[in-house]
Order: structure tokens, then sequence, then C-alpha cells
């Protein structure tokens, strides 16, 4: 029913069947001839690869790069991987590829490489992206690094594979920041602000507080983060300087001081204040030091955050009974409900890095988990399936969500694909993790 | 008149009998000569002997005696009339005497013409017996000729006749032969005629059933694409099938199209894909080709046939979200 060969019954094309009557045609086939299947569906699957372990010289890299390149990928939902010990060969050419075996595997794509010295006590990293399906390079890069840097550069490399293979940019090069909760005593803890490889590896603790730290934001350049200290016993906004360490309490007062989010432009913060009394969202200008109410109404109006082009502030709001997202122009103005018939718990929205989406705390059938809405539609998915899911965050490239989940030793990190497809935790600290946030690309 | 007159005279009347008698004819004598018929035969029929026996025979009676005077008178008056003939014939001689000396003159003269005449007519006759012997001859040779003639005649009409028997006998052959030939012609005709007819028939029934055969043909035909189109329909569907759960649409790929054409070889492995038009996203396309590459060897009929017509098609990748 998907073959058209006589023209005098068009009856029999079925809808699948599409007749390349116009638009494009070769010569040496009548159009009505031509047969024509339809790929209308598909699948949404894992990319079949293979990431050869790279070979290396010396025993100074500690680093397995093949195997961090590995863990990045899966980490994405968007590949599945080979274990090496499955591998039927480790070929370091293209030359030395026997496709046949990596088609046997049902393997679409094959990464190899290896570490070369690159004087001066360097490094180089060579890799190639090879198509097995169709037997071609895709890729094929010199990385110039350091032993200091090379799992740096291994996530260098999962984003350009992940670019390559998917039309994508990846963001394994990127960092997180999150909040770990560390009890030191029964009446004690301890909270670190740290910050880490989106995989977890190598956090760096950069603020330390036996008091609550809490919301860290990024700052568009990954530069700054932005987080809330009740180091002072009361709640206040400090901005403080990854690099250095510098930071500075930016918005202090009466009542609540919470939720900083970064303007894209990144010269100003929206911030909840409580100091009129009621939970408001204000502007605050970094350079002129100032505060600007956007928000006036009795209900809670708190956890604003931007639209990528700066033009919109999402919030969350309970005006209309419980809490909700709505939105608003970024200078004020009449909010607008946004959530609506999506249950009677939406909270904490972050937009997505390409503005159509927005990820939000969902609650509802005794839990709560992370849903994703996509503005456009208004289609709303929840993405996340355990009991006490929150802080969404949406990575720079917008494929996956980092969140805090409830686990068996308190919350822990896991991510998401945006799809919601594939979730994986990132299991890596002790004790409790809390609202990560997603940095932005490194410059 | 002399003697010699007299001798010349007569000689001359032997020689008019002779003339006479060779049919010579001069008319100006004739009525002169001519004896008075009656006369002749009156002498004739009157034979006295016969008279005389039946005068004796006959009986005594007046007939007899009447017969006698009959005879008597008759006798007497043949007498007198005899005498009176005499007697004229002698004044005629007299006269004709006269007349004859006056005519000797004329005769001699005549004579004289008459020998000169006679001797052209003897000249003329010698040549005419000439002639006539040269006629007889010429006859002769002409009757010769013509019995040969005739002969050959007959000969030719026998042979004619033969010929004509021949041809009779030919033609009647011939006839024979047309006739048979007509019979069998007619024959011929008849039964070609049955023949056309019977094949006509033949013929209206074959296409009658030609017309079936072809409207079943072309059942068969559509039968035969629609059971094409129904087996290709089912290779179709299976590749559409595999090529469904092989496509793998990545993130975002939603809404792109590309259409590729591939190119197999009997067997369904694949010989080539090309882009027949790129929806732009060389990720998109790559998995386009890469789905139909995963797909080999695609299911294939084993027909070459029907392998045929998927020897070379097209995919639309267009997935929907």
């Amino acid at each position: 029913m998907f073959f058209a060969p006589n023209p005098n019954r068009p009856s029999l094309v079925a809808a699948a069947l599409l007749l390349t009557a116009s638009g494009w045609s070769w010569p040496h086939l009548a159009a009505a001839e031509e047969l024509t299947i339809v790929i209308d569906k598909g699948i949404k699957s894992a990319i079949p690869i293979a990431v050869v372990p790279f070979a290396t010289v010396g025993d100074s890299i500690k680093v397995d790069v093949g195997e961090v390149i590995r863990a990045d990928l899966a980490r994405s939902g968007q590949f599945t991987s080979l274990p090496p010990a499955d591998m039927p060969s480790q070929p370091g050419t293209f030359s030395a590829v026997n496709f046949k075996d990596w088609r046997v595997l049902g393997r679409d794509d094959l990464v190899i490489g290896k570490i070369l010295s690159g004087g001066d006590g360097g490094y180089v990293v060579e890799f190639r992206v090879i198509d097995v399906v169709n037997a071609k390079q895709l890729l094929g890069f010199r990385i110039p690094t350091s032993a200091d840097n090379m799992r740096l550069t291994a996530h260098h490399i999962s984003d350009l594979i992940y670019e390559t293979l998917l039309g994508r940019k990846g963001a394994f090069a990127t960092r997180i920041a999150y909040v770990t909760v560390e009890r030191v005593s029964k009446k004690e803890s301890l909270f670190r602000l740290q910050v880490a490889d989106a995989d977890g590896y190598d956090p760096h603790t950069i603020l330390e507080s036996p008091q609550p730290l809490l919301s860290p934001t990024w700052s568009p350049d990954g530069s700054y983060l932005a987080y809330v200290s009740f180091e002072e016993h009361n709640s206040a906004i400090y901005l403080q300087d990854i690099r250095t360490g510098k930071r500075e309490k930016i918005v202090s007062g009466p009542g609540i001081n919470s939720s900083p989010a970064f303007a894209p432009d990144g010269q100003r913060l929206a911030v909840t204040l409580s100091r009129e009394g009621n939970p408001e969202i204000y502007l605050y200008n970094l350079a002129s030091r100032t505060l600007t109410r956007l928000t006036n109404h009795p209900a809670i109006d708190t956890e604003a955050n931007w639209s990528p082009d700066g033009s919109t502030i999402y919030f969350t709001s309970d005006r209309g009974g419980g809490p909700q997202i709505y939105r608003m122009r970024a200078d004020g103005g009449a909010p607008q409900r946004v959530t609506f018939n999506m249950g009677s718990y939406n909270a904490r929205a972050r937009a997505s890095p390409d503005g159509k989406k927005i990820a939000v705390v969902h609650g509802g059938d005794g839990g709560y988990r992370i849903a994703v809405l996509d503005l456009a539609s208004n289609s709303f998915n929840i993405v996340t399936d355990a009991s006490l899911d929150e802080s969404p965050s949406f990575a720079p490239n917008g494929d996956m969500i980092i969140y805090a989940t409830m686990g068996g030793r308190g919350t822990e990190l896991a991510a998401t694909s945006t799809d919601g497809l594939f979730r994986q935790r990132l299991a890596l600290q002790r004790g409790e993790v809390r609202e990560p946030a997603w940095g932005p690309f490194r410059k | 008149m002399s003697r010699k007159a007299i001798v010349l005279s007569v000689l001359l009347h032997v020689l008019l009998v002779v003339l006479l008698l060779f049919g010579v004819e001069f008319k100006g004598r004739e009525a002169q000569l001519a004896v008075p018929a009656s006369t002749v035969v009156q002498a004739k029929a009157i034979d006295p002997t016969a008279l005389a026996h039946e005068i004796k025979s006959l009986k005594a009676r007046d007939d007899a005696a009447r017969a006698e005077q009959e005879k008597k008178t008759k006798d007497a008056e043949r007498k007198a009339h005899e005498a009176e003939q005499r007697r004229h014939e002698e004044e005629q001689k007299i006269s004709e005497l006269k007349e004859q000396k006056e005519e000797l003159k004329q005769e001699q003269e005549q004579e004289r013409k008459r020998l000169t005449e006679a001797k052209k007519t003897a000249a003329e006759e010698l040549r005419q017996a000439d002639e006539k012997k040269k006629l007889e001859t010429q006859r002769q040779a002409e009757d010769k000729k013509k019995q040969d003639d005739q002969r050959r005649a007959d000969e030719k009409k026998k042979q004619d006749e033969q010929h004509k028997t021949d041809d009779k006998k030919k033609q009647d052959e011939q006839r024979k032969a047309d006739e048979k030939k007509k019979q069998d012609d007619d024959a011929r005709k008849k039964k070609e005629e049955a023949d056309r007819k019977e094949a006509e028939r033949k013929r209206a029934e074959q296409a009658v059933q030609d017309e079936i055969a072809a409207e079943e043909a072309a059942t068969a035909t559509a039968a035969q694409a629609s059971a094409d189109l129904s087996e290709l329909g089912k290779y179709t569907e299976a590749i559409r099938s595999r090529v469904n759960q092989l496509f793998n649409i990545l993130p975002g790929m939603e809404g792109l199209t590309c259409t590729m054409r591939i190119t197999l070889v009997p067997g369904g492995e694949v010989a080539g894909v090309e882009i027949v038009k790129s929806s732009g996203n060389a990720t998109f396309d790559r998995q386009a080709e890469s789905a139909l590459r995963k797909a080999a060897p695609l299911p294939v009929p084993t027909e070459p046939r029907l392998f045929e017509k998927m020897r070379r098609f097209n995919f639309v990748f267009r997935p929907q979200s």
C-alpha cells in the first residue's frame, strides 16, 4: 500500500506514500513510477557509540580520557557506550578500523585517540570521530593540554563528539554549583558552596559556613556566583568571584532576602525581598546598587528567573491560591499566570537557554517532580519520577536538566534529559547535595 | 444455178446442221428451219399399222365404217393436205431457191465471212480448245488441287475435327476439369466460406474470449499490479517499519525533512545512498543515511521483476513529533 507504480490508481496511494510530483525529481524515473517510502516515525534512541581507550605515553596521566568521554556521553542520555571489554579491537588509526566488526556490534560511531607528548611537559590529545555505518571520518583533532587539564580536555572532546554527532553544542566542559550539607554533629551542620565539573568531578568548595547557604546562581559570564547566606543569622545575598573567592554582600535587610537571579546582561539581579512586609520581586542594579520593586501583591511572589532575552521574568506566586508560575515584563507590569491546569503546585521556574521552555518543580500525587512546560505548545511534561525532586537547572545547551532528588542518604544530584527519557544520578558527594545550578558555557 | 452451187448449198446445210448440232446458234435461220411440232407428233402418234390392227380388232359397226370414212376423209384431207403441203413446199422450195440464189451471194459473202469467222472461230475454238484443255488441265489441276485441297481440307477438317474432337475432349476434359474445379472451388469456397464463417465465429468467439481474456488479463494485470502492489506493499511496509525502527530522531530534529535516494542490489544490500534534498542539517541527513544503511539488507522481492521496481527508490524522512 505504499507503492504506486500505476498513476491511474491514485486511490491506492496511501497517505504514507509521497509521490514526488514536484520539488525534486530525476530524469530516468517517471515521477509516477517513483517509489517513495516515508519515514515519519523513527525512534528516539541513544546513539550507539564506542570510545576506544586512548593509548597514552608514560604513567603520569591519571585520567582515563576514554572513560571520561564515555561517561559524559552516557550521562547525556544521547549515547550508549560499549564497554572496552566488549571491543573487538582498539584501533588507534582510521586505517586500522575494521568497520565490519563495529557494525556487527551495532555501533554507529567510533571514537579513537591517543595521548602524545607535547613538549614542555605538556601533552597533545589526538582523536577522531568515525562514522562506522557510512565508513568515514567525521572529525579529527589534536588538542594541546596538560596533565592537570586532562579531564577538562576530555570534556572538551566530549563536547566536540556531541556536536559532531548530534548537531548540538555539548555542555560537558561546563561547571555546576551546588550546596552540600554535612552533618558534623547532632546540632551542627556544615554548609559548603561547591563548584565542580558538570559530571560532578573535581569539586571545589568556594564557601564553607555553619549556617545555611542557599540558592547559588551563576553570573552570565560564569565568573561569579550569587547566593543567599544566613551567616549573619538573617538572610543576605552575596556575590562572590569564583576564581579569587572575593565576596560581597549586595542585598540585605529586614525580612527575607532570597532567590537571586542574574539578568542575562549580568548587570542586574532579580531578588525576593520582604522588607516591605510581603515577599515581592525586586530588581537590583549592580552598578547603581539600587532596588526596584517589580511586584506588588499581598500573596507571596518569589523565585524569579529571567528569560534568556532578558525581557521577561518568571516567578512563583500563590496569588491564585496555590503556588503557580507567573510572568511579567522585566520592567514590571501586570503578571500573567503561566501554569494553568497543570496541578496545584508549580514553583521555581527556570527558563531553558532557548527560552522556549521552563522547568518547574511540580507538586502532585504526594510528591514533587521536575516538569517541563513548552511555552509555545503549553505541553507540560513531567520528566522525573522520584518523590522529592527539586531545584531544576538547565544545562547551557538545554539538553539536560540537573536537579536535586531525595536519595537514600539525603538529597543527591541527578540529571535528566530535557525530554525526560534519560536520567542519571550524580551520586558523587558525601552527604546532602542541594540546589544545583548549571553554569554557562566556558568562555 | 449450177450443180456446184447445189452441192455447196447441201454442204452448207450439212455444216449448218452440224453447227446446229453443236449448238451454235444462228437465230436468223432457226425459225425457217423449224418443223411444226404438231405435225411431227401426229405423225408419230398415228401408227397405220396400229390403226389397221385396231380397225380389224374392232367389231364391224358404224365405227368401222365411220372410221373408214373418217380414214378416207382423213386420208383425203391428208392427201390434200400433203398435196397442199407438197405444193406449198415446192413453192416454198422454188421461193427458197430463189431466195437461196439471192442468198447465195450473200451467203458466199457471208461464207467468206463465215470462213474467216470460222477460221477465227476455229482458231478461237482451237484457242478455246487449248484454253479448254488448258482449262481442263487447269480444271484438272484445280480439281486435283480442289481434291487435294478437299483432301487437305478433309484432312484438315478431319484434323480439325480430330482437333475439335480433341479440343472437345480437351474441352470436355477441361470442362469436366473446370466443372470439377468449379465443384472443387465451390466445395472449397463452400469450405472456405464455412471455414471463414467458422473462423469468423471463432474470431468472434475468440474476440469474446479475448475480451474476456483481456478483461481477465486486465483484471489479472490489475490483479497482478494489485498483487505486485500488495506484494511490494509488504516489502515497502517491511522496509518502512524497519527503517522507522532504525531512524534515530535526535533531539531537536523534529520538523526536519530530507529526501534520500537508495540504490539496492538484488538481495537488498545497499549499493548507494545519496541525498536528493538535504534537510539543511547534516546530522539529520546522516542519521537518515545511517538508518538506510543499517537496514541493509533490506527486505526486497527475490523475483527479479518485482525487485526491479525496488532497485532504486526514495525515502522521505519526515519525523512527526
